[in-house]
């Protein structure tokens, strides 16, 4: 008679391991996934479908002993779909453009929108507190949209002080923003 | 509390480097696994959010709120006419406050800096880096057109670096640190030097170690001699709280827990039994109560205590043979 109890190299059972092991992993690191498509997309919907997307590329790795470090790998997949999904609107643009979208390949763009009268003043007041320079390259690279090699020629800058502005601009904007919207 | 201020602002700073940092398409694995263990905080991923909702909203602005923003802040007409003021402006600076200018200058600056025992000192360099001594601590710096470089002959220094073309680096010994604009704090007890980093990034290099570490807000890398560099977490509220007349360790030896010590103490501390120096001590000292801390030591530690007029001698607690 055939012994009823599961052997663990049975390749059912490794199977079922592995997909715990997966599902917790996926879940520990799920916000964290969110956050970073969300920075790349732009949009909520985009980076929740793009995360499933990873997840089940995980779950039906072939091999995943091979994977050095599961977490890492999970975001690097997530990463590469985030550039297709780019490429994909890139395409959208274009056939839009073209008055013609016949490819199930595309995806929109998210769209532009107004900012709230208040916030955009207390935003308006936070950029007036930085110093030129930093105010320069914030509106450079964030409001006109200029890529980092852009705004350091234009302002005779190396792109370390240009992402330096950017990021202090950034902070400041967030923290006096809160303040303000507090009152 | 302005502190408290402080810290936030930190924290949403890091919190946008690593907005810029993760949209290259090319992000490394290396750099997804410092991510990894960052945003593994909660007050940390939740400052990620609020940064990125702001950014996101920026950057997906319609053409009204745009131009709204560019008539309040017009950029500035090619041509630079500011220029030449900003070099009047620079070198009245170099004259009087003995900064900013430096960098216009072709000449090398180099200045020494040192602080006497229990004494804490800030001060600002040619650059405007603004570096907190901690007690018996010696700095030397050589500023030219290619390298901001700080030497830590001894002790600690927490800096705060002042953002330039010119890159920054500190040498504890053998240990290069670079940063990419940044608070840390750097500690050197002998060979040993500890790193802990409170804003940004650096990249350390050391004898013996693989290649360049990078360590972000919120790690501490340490030094050992023949042991190579090791990263850990650290809480970067805490880092550099000697500012506080706090000095902490975590699984330090007793040598090196001393050796700081002897930074702060009037009376100096002596080891007598060697093998006392490689006791695990980990918590927090207070500077303005050394005594009363090592008067409580034999309680966590089988040491004796004894204190003379001129030093303090700790030596080996023998096993007390009970009836």
């Amino acid at each position: 008679m055939d012994t009823v109890s599961p052997h663990p190299d049975d390749p059912a059972t490794r199977t079922a391991t592995h997909v715990a092991r997966l599902e917790a992993l996926c879940r520990t690191h799920h916000r964290a996934l969110l956050a970073f498509l969300q920075c790349r997309l732009q949009s909520p919907s985009d980076a929740q479908e793009v995360a499933q997307e990873a997840y089940v590329r995980m779950l039906t790795l072939a091999r995943p002993d091979s994977v050095d470090d599961l977490r890492a790998y999970l975001f690097r997949t997530a990463s590469n779909l985030a550039m297709d999904r780019l490429r994909q609107r890139g395409i959208h643009a274009r056939a839009v453009d073209e008055v013609a979208i016949r490819e199930a390949q595309t995806a929109p763009a998210p769209e532009r929108r107004a900012m709230a009268v208040e916030r955009l003043h207390g935003l308006k007041q936070a950029l007036g507190e930085l110093p030129p320079k930093t105010r320069e390259a914030f509106m450079a690279h964030m409001v006109e949209g200029l890529d980092f090699g852009a705004v350091a020629r234009a302002m005779k800058l190396s792109e370390r002080m240009v992402r330096y502005h950017v990021t202090r601009a950034l902070a400041h904007c967030r923290a006096r923003v809160d303040q303000m919207e507090e009152c | 509390m302005s502190g408290i201020h402080a810290n936030e602002e930190a924290l949403l700073r890091t919190a946008a480097d690593w907005r810029l940092r993760l949209r290259d398409p090319d992000v490394s694995e290396a750099t997804l696994l410092q991510w990894i263990a960052w945003s593994a905080e909660e007050a940390h991923l939740a400052a990620f959010e609020r940064v990125n909702a702001l950014a996101d909203e920026v950057e997906l602005l319609d053409d009204a709120s745009r131009a709204t923003l560019r008539r309040a802040f017009p950029a500035r007409r090619p041509g630079r006419p500011w220029l030449p003021l900003a070099w009047a402006a620079g070198f009245a600076a170099a004259a009087v406050g003995g900064y900013l200018a430096w960098g216009l200058l072709t000449a090398t600056v180099a200045r020494d800096y040192a602080s006497a025992v229990a004494q804490r000192e800030d001060i600002r360099l040619p650059d405007g880096t603004r570096v907190a001594l901690g007690g018996a601590t010696r700095l030397a710096a050589r500023f030219d057109s290619q390298l901001r470089k700080v030497e830590l002959n001894e002790g600690e220094a927490f800096f705060q670096i002042a953002p330039d073309d010119t890159p920054f680096e500190v040498r504890a010994g053998q240990v290069h640190i670079r940063d990419i604009g940044t608070a840390f704090d750097v500690r050197r007890g002998g060979d040993r030097v500890i790193v802990d980093v409170a804003e940004g990034r650096v990249l350390v290099t050391a004898p013996g170690a693989v290649g360049v570490h990078e360590a972000v807000a919120g790690q501490r890398v340490v030094y050992v001699p023949g042991a190579g560099l090791q990263v850990s977490q650290v809480d970067p509220a805490r880092t550099a709280a000697w500012r506080e007349q706090r000095l902490e360790f975590d699984n330090e030896p007793l040598e090196v827990v001393i050796a700081s010590l002897n930074r702060y103490s009037r009376r100096p501390v002596r080891i007598a039994d060697a093998g006392l120096g490689s006791l695990a001590f980990s918590g927090t000292v207070r500077t303005d109560a050394i005594d009363r801390w090592l008067e409580a030591l034999p309680q966590v530690l089988p040491l004796r205590v004894e204190m003379r007029p001129d030093e303090v001698v700790l030596s080996r607690r023998e096993p007390t043979a009970r009836q």
